[in-house]
């Protein structure tokens, strides 16, 4: 698509594509959703959504995740398209508001962990050593040693999310897709958040796909950005984010053209 | 005094009613603590109405009524799931499966005759005169459900906690919701011959709920919440011959009483540590 044409070939996704979203439209109710997006994410690579409220980034996510069918297109997960995608352990999802779970609920960090090895180990058989080893491993890796006992509900916002972060890296999924992670977490969890996410890049070679409302934080952190407005306003790194234009048209109202993709971003400030 | 209490449990009624009461305690407990959390314990009560529409026809066939009950129960649980995929809102699919079973039962009953001893003892429950043919059924039931809900523990835990994300896990859901009804509409009707139809959602929910205030971890939970509703039973059962009570809303009793112990608890637990921090206060194991 345009967008990409103003950054060629070095930052188009490279090796293998992960998810590739292709003409996808969606309708709810007769109102249109989401209108042709096109968009494609590579092994290894951290995508950070934002736009504005409405803009129909949860039910992108949805979509790609084969919880709803899109109107029209195609989605591909690891190169098989999703309806016909099987290999569900190596998706890990964290919904939205995912903290904001039930604060009575019993289940202490240990066992919530260990829920991220029910699907790998699969439905009629029982844990093995192996799971509990996994999920110790991401109990660790997300800085959660020592809370293990503790009652999830009972814990900050910052460190259920890192709970949730545990028990779907314990599946040992290829792709972690997370809605507004970093909502409701205070700024020194959302600092340890990126960091963790930066691991889990390199340490597990990862790919992230998350929504975020923070642009600021967003274009520091991320390998690419898409903006979503109904349609696909801009994808490509995310220096352009510090292009007044850009958020104009994202947050703006307005009809929503690419057009001024075409323009070179603002470099200003990077 | 202790020996006196413990001397009716020689009488064969008391030994069948133990029996049959802490199994379907044991059963009641684990389940509750998972439609509590699921926040469909409403689903008790709509299955157990439902199940009365079986006992009538059952009886008005002169055919087994608690096996024609659990039928009907299992086909109103599968009726409530399909509504509900027909997005019919929760409570209204609840709602018209138990209309339908009721007012089916309402029917016949009055069909062949009225409300008579044995229909009564279905609505306030019969648990003192619950024969060893009733507590085999029971025994072998239950421990079929028990066997099934700890195979399945972590996949109807994971369902519970995060429904979507078990749906992505590629999970059947589905299937493994109406297991879960079905599960349910058993050990309703099971548990309906110890305190009734219209006591057994109370059963199922509330040792439960006063399990959940311990705040003691989901293992820790369903433990306690067996344990609860166990000792409700037995002291429910001693309690109800020497006060000559319906055994059944004595046992239901017990269990609102175990509720407001673990809430007066909860909330001093919370009082005591108003100075801490708000994370550590519940949860200091
Ligand atoms: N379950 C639903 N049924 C109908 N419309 C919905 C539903 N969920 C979201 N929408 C609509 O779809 C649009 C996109 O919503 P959403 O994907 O949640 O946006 P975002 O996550 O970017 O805030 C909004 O206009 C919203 O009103
Ligand atoms: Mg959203």
């Amino acid at each position: 698509m345009t967008t990409t044409s103003a950054f060629p070939a070095a930052n188009r996704p490279v090796g293998q594509v992960i998810v590739r979203a292709s003409h996808v439209e969606l309708y709810r109710d007769g109102q249109e959703v989401l209108r042709d997006v096109d968009l494609e994410v590579a092994k290894g690579e951290i995508l950070g959504i934002v736009g504005p409220n409405g803009g129909g980034k949860t039910s992108l996510l949805r979509l790609i995740l084969g919880l709803d069918r899109p109107s029209s297109g195609e989605i591909e997960l690891f190169g098989e398209p999703v309806s016909r995608f099987r290999e569900w352990h190596r998706v890990g999802y964290i919904p939205q508001h995912a903290v904001a779970f039930d604060p009575n609920f019993p289940a202490t960090v240990r066992e919530t962990v260990l829920l991220g090895r029910v699907a790998p180990r699969g439905v009629f058989h029982w844990f093995r050593p192996e799971d509990f080893a996994v999920a110790r491993s991401a109990t660790e890796l997300c800085g959660l040693s020592g809370l293990e006992g503790r009652r999830v509900g009972a814990l900050s916002g910052g460190e259920k999310q890192r709970v949730f972060i545990a028990k779907a890296i314990a599946s040992r999924p290829d792709l972690l897709v997370m809605d507004e992670p970093t909502a409701g977490v205070d700024p020194e969890s959302e600092r340890r958040f990126y960091d963790l996410l930066g691991r889990l890049k390199d340490e597990l070679g990862l790919t992230v796909i998350f929504v975020s409302h923070d642009l600021g934080v967003v274009s520091a952190r991320v390998d690419r950005v898409a903006c979503l407005n109904r349609t696909l306003v801009y994808e490509g790194p995310p220096r352009a984010l510090h292009d007044e234009a850009l958020l104009r048209t994202l947050y703006g109202g307005g009809t929503v053209t690419i057009a001024h993709s075409e323009e070179e971003p603002h470099t200003h400030g990077h | 005094m202790a020996n006196d209490l413990l001397s009716i449990f020689q009488f064969g009624f008391m030994q069948r009613a133990l029996i049959a009461g802490l199994v379907i305690a044991t059963v009641c407990g684990v389940l509750g603590v998972f439609v509590v959390l699921r926040r469909t314990a409403p689903l008790g009560d709509a299955l157990a109405h439902v199940s009365f529409g079986g006992v009538a026809i059952g009886i008005a066939a002169g055919l087994f009524p608690i096996e024609m009950a659990i039928l009907i129960a299992v086909l109103g649980g599968i009726g409530i799931r399909v509504l509900q995929e027909r997005h019919l809102y929760g409570e209204l699919s609840l709602t018209v499966i138990q209309a339908a079973g009721l007012g089916g039962g309402v029917v016949v009953i009055s069909m062949v005759g009225g409300l008579n001893v044995e229909i009564l003892s279905f609505l306030f429950g019969q648990i003192l005169t619950v024969t060893w043919s009733d507590v085999a059924l029971i025994v072998v039931l239950l421990a079929a459900t028990i066997l099934v809900l700890a195979v399945l523990y972590k996949e109807f835990f994971l369902l519970t906690f995060d429904p979507e994300g078990a749906r992505v896990s590629g999970l059947p859901v589905r299937a493994l919701d109406t297991g879960f009804t079905v599960l349910t509409a058993i050990t309703i009707v099971l548990a309906m011959q110890v305190v009734g139809v219209l006591l057994v959602s109370a059963l199922l929910a509330v040792p439960a709920a006063a399990a959940l205030q311990l705040r003691v971890g989901l293992k820790g939970t369903l433990l306690a919440s067996v344990f609860i509703g166990m000792l409700s039973v037995a002291a429910g059962l001693v309690l109800a011959v020497f006060l000559n009570a319906a055994a059944g809303g004595t046992i239901v009793l017990l269990c609102l009483a175990a509720l407001f112990i673990s809430l007066l608890m909860a909330g001093r637990s919370k009082q005591g540590e108003s100075g801490a921090r708000p994370s550590l206060a519940v949860d200091d194991r």
